[in-house]
């Protein structure tokens, strides 16, 4: 086997790295290994097993039926996947044992953000739709957990987890957009002149329904939905999270989309005509949704950052698998120097978006400002380093089984949903301001 | 679009013309490449077919050049034809752009070239037409001689089968081709004259890539326009957001360029010297064509991303004109090389 690339030293020549690093002083030393394994080494314990086991299941589930769902999405393969995710903790991950799945005291260590961004990079370095069908689960639940309604958290999620745990993986979905209200749901400036379409009458015992709600991930298959409506009569500041049952009378599923990518994942739009939600199912108080809404979205854009991340690093990994067993001239596209500085280039980037995520994770509160900075940066730059995939591999890159033309249209969605790239910008401004307006940013 | 539409189609733009045939061969595409005023009728025409359909318009392109190379190279013209120009994996690096100058190559660039032409060993090329052709143009490469040729072949000859699901523009299909032991390369030019066809056919091909893309961004920013007067958000159509109007900009100012370098561009006569001239501006202009196409459909937000609003499809075709005939970067090489050489 070669042991260097053209135009490098070997790792045995006395003028390498490697060289260098073995005869340096202890702690400069260091063994050849991946960035994947540098950065799981650098997690807390729990976390680089966590990291570990997710990646198995993705490589060894998702992997396989990536490039199939991509074709055609329809058919039992998604609820397939839901059924692998739920065997491998991947539905309940949002509790601790023994309600969830998660491990007591690394429950209790560390932000359930970053355990989500660490999920969300391996499932969709393997496939970006199949992550998200299953990483969308989390944010359907995010509500509930955030209401810190514990009512509702033993009302809603636990059911829900225990069913998962009987061998019945029980999807949630989260929705807030409706057909003439994208951008205005996800920014309170659009939102105060908003008329809401979708609206809550009182009744006895709780209220009637009747709206419709658009794009809305894993809706096709959702058991139940934290939706938002405004009351009757008032406006975006009634708005209420209701969990609306997908079996309740009046609730329907319309379509699902025909989407450019992320096509394991249906966005769904689901009408609403009358469908009873009992007092008991309202999460957190009525009027309270719109600022439940916000607050679900700063733990849920850093995710959104790690979905565009790992399609960015699948794509990486589908150029480096192609530029080792092409040849030109005798030899792996590997050993050419414009093929390094292109690779170089993608490890840098998606790098880079890694430590941004990270970092912006640590936090158990995560303001407005790093959630939306974290999404926004992380989805343009997965776009880039997709298209530079597609750039390397040249016309290759539009064969199917290439897997970059896949991971660029995966990524595209990254810079529109959980609020457009522009919307995740105004949003940074929006929650810096006081600090901009004192001269203090 | 199935292959039965896409002949018919094709039958119909040959009897408006376009193609060669017909009542007036005269305003085929490419018919006259070495006229500047039939070159930029060309680039009109395969511009206003990419502003309809970008996969059209390039198997119009295709057939076209086909069509051009085999009347050059004393094949059978009348034969749906279209050529496979480029090699395994990118532009030949060193090798082909130095070849094309003329100037010698060393062992290893000979090994290299005849590898990248598959001739050295098989190996498959791809093929990105339409699938309404009867003959493929191949070019081939001796390293024994150092010399270029062209051979023209019907597709039962060669090893030809479609690749499942892949990402041409939607019209169009992508073939794995290899080149049958028994099959020879023909000679119908001299080494010489091969050599200015490949570059020829280098360069057209691009410029027409260029026209097509110039026109898919066209109805991308139509579309992008009209949505973003009528679309309300926070109580004002939304073409009054800083935002969108960043983006409706950047495809009104990208529009405008790409358009003046092509009609600056069909007024040069493809070949040799002007190769790099085409090349230089695929490389630079492509990518702007492609992310102003991208701004086009974040103007929708989540509407664009799905198929109904056409937006999808135009970020696709145009990804896929960027990676055809040289991905930028690779065309970028190849233009220092042929300053270097």
């Amino acid at each position: 086997m070669t042991t260097s690339l053209d135009g490098h030293l070997a790792p045995d020549h006395a003028l390498s790295i490697r060289q260098a690093v073995q005869q340096g002083i202890g702690f400069a030393a260091y063994e050849p290994l991946s960035i994947w394994e540098q950065d799981t080494r650098a997690l807390p314990a729990s976390l680089g097993r966590y990291r570990r086991r997710l990646r198995a299941f993705a490589q060894q589930r998702l992997a396989p039926r990536a490039l199939a769902l991509d074709l055609d999405p329809h058919g039992d393969g998604p609820r397939q996947v839901l059924r692998d995710g739920a065997r491998a903790g991947l539905l309940t991950d949002v509790l601790p044992w023994p309600f969830g799945s998660i491990a007591p005291l690394s429950f209790l260590r560390h932000p359930l953000q970053l355990r989500a961004c660490i999920k969300m990079e391996e499932l969709c370095a393997a496939c970006g739709g199949q992550g998200l069908l299953l990483g969308a689960h989390v944010l359907g639940c995010a509500p509930i957990l955030l209401s810190g309604d514990l009512g509702a958290i033993r009302r809603l999620l636990l059911p829900a987890c225990a069913r998962t745990r009987r061998g019945e993986p029980t999807l949630l979905a989260f929705a807030i957009t409706e057909p003439a209200a994208g951008s205005d749901v996800e920014d309170g400036h659009g939102a105060a002149r908003l008329r809401p379409g979708t609206v809550a009458t009182r009744c006895p015992g709780g209220y009637r329904l009747t709206g419709r709600k658009v794009f809305i991930s894993g809706g096709d298959l959702a058991y139940g939905i934290t939706l938002f409506a405004a009351l009757q009569g008032e406006g975006m500041e009634s708005w209420t999270c209701f969990y609306v049952r997908a079996a309740s009378p009046g609730f329907e599923v319309v379509r699902s989309e025909l989407k450019m990518g992320q096509r394991a994942s249906a966005a769904a739009e689901i009408s609403l005509s009358d469908v009873f939600v009992p007092d008991a199912d309202v999460v957190g108080a009525p009027r309270k949704g719109f600022g439940l809404n916000r607050i679900t979205l700063n733990f849920s854009r850093m995710p959104v950052g790690a979905i565009a991340l790992g399609i960015a690093r699948g794509a990486l990994e589908a150029a480096v698998d192609f530029a080792a067993r092409t040849t030109l001239g005798g030899k792996p596209l590997l050993h050419y120097q414009e093929v390094q500085l292109d690779l170089a280039q993608m490890i840098a980037e998606t790098s880079a978006m890694r430590a941004l995520i990270w970092q912006s994770a640590q936090a158990f509160t995560p303001t407005q400002a790093k959630a939306s900075l974290t999404k926004l940066h992380c989805g343009d730059r997965a776009v880039e380093v997709c298209t530079l995939a597609m750039d390397l591999l040249g016309n290759h890159s539009l064969l199917h089984g290439q897997r970059v033309e896949k991971a660029f249209r995966d990524a595209r969605l990254t810079q529109i949903y959980e609020g457009t790239n522009e919307i995740n910008r105004l949003a940074v401004i929006e929650d810096l301001q006081e600090t901009l307006l004192a001269r203090d940013g | 679009m199935t292959p039965a539409d896409l002949a018919a189609l094709r039958v119909q733009a040959a009897r408006l013309g376009l193609l060669g045939e017909g009542r007036e061969p005269e305003t085929g595409v490419w018919e006259h490449a070495h006229d500047a005023s039939a070159r930029t009728l060309s680039v009109r025409v395969l511009r206003a077919l990419g502003e309809v359909n970008a996969g059209f318009a390039l198997h119009v392109h295709g057939l076209a050049l086909g069509r051009l190379l085999a009347r050059e190279l004393g094949f059978d013209a009348e034969r749906t034809t279209v050529p496979c120009l480029l090699g395994v994996w990118g532009l030949g690096r060193s090798a082909l752009p130095r070849h094309l100058r003329g100037l010698p190559l060393d062992g290893e660039q000979r090994a290299l070239l005849a590898d990248y032409f598959a001739c050295a060993q098989p190996r498959e090329l791809l093929l990105h037409a339409g699938d309404d052709f009867e003959r493929v143009l191949l070019p081939s490469y001796d390293a024994e001689t150092d010399q270029l040729s062209f051979g023209s072949y019907d597709r039962g000859a060669l090893q030809l089968r479609a690749a499942a699901g892949g990402h041409a523009p939607d019209e169009t299909a992508t073939f794995m081709l290899a080149r049958s032991h028994h099959v020879l390369p023909a000679q119908h030019a001299t080494p010489a004259h091969a050599r200015a066809l490949y570059a020829q056919a280098l360069g057209l091909y691009a410029l027409g890539l260029l026209a097509i893309a110039a026109g898919a961004l066209a109805q991308a920013h139509a579309k992008a326009r009209q949505y973003a007067a009528l679309r309300v958000q926070g109580g004002v159509a939304i073409e009054r957001h800083a935002a969108v109007q960043a983006l409706l900009g950047s495809t009104t100012t990208v529009r405008s360029l790409s358009e003046r370098a092509l009609y600056s561009l069909a007024r040069e006569a493809p070949g040799l010297e002007a190769l790099p001239a085409f090349l230089s501006a695929r490389a630079e202009l492509h990518p702007r064509l492609c992310r102003a196409s991208n701004d086009a459909l974040q103007v929708f937000g989540g509407l664009g991303y799905m198929k109904d609003t056409g937006l999808e499809k135009l970020v696709r075709d145009q990804n896929a004109l960027r990676v055809l005939c040289g991905a930028p970067a690779q065309l970028l090489r190849f233009v220092a090389e042929w300053e270097r050489a």
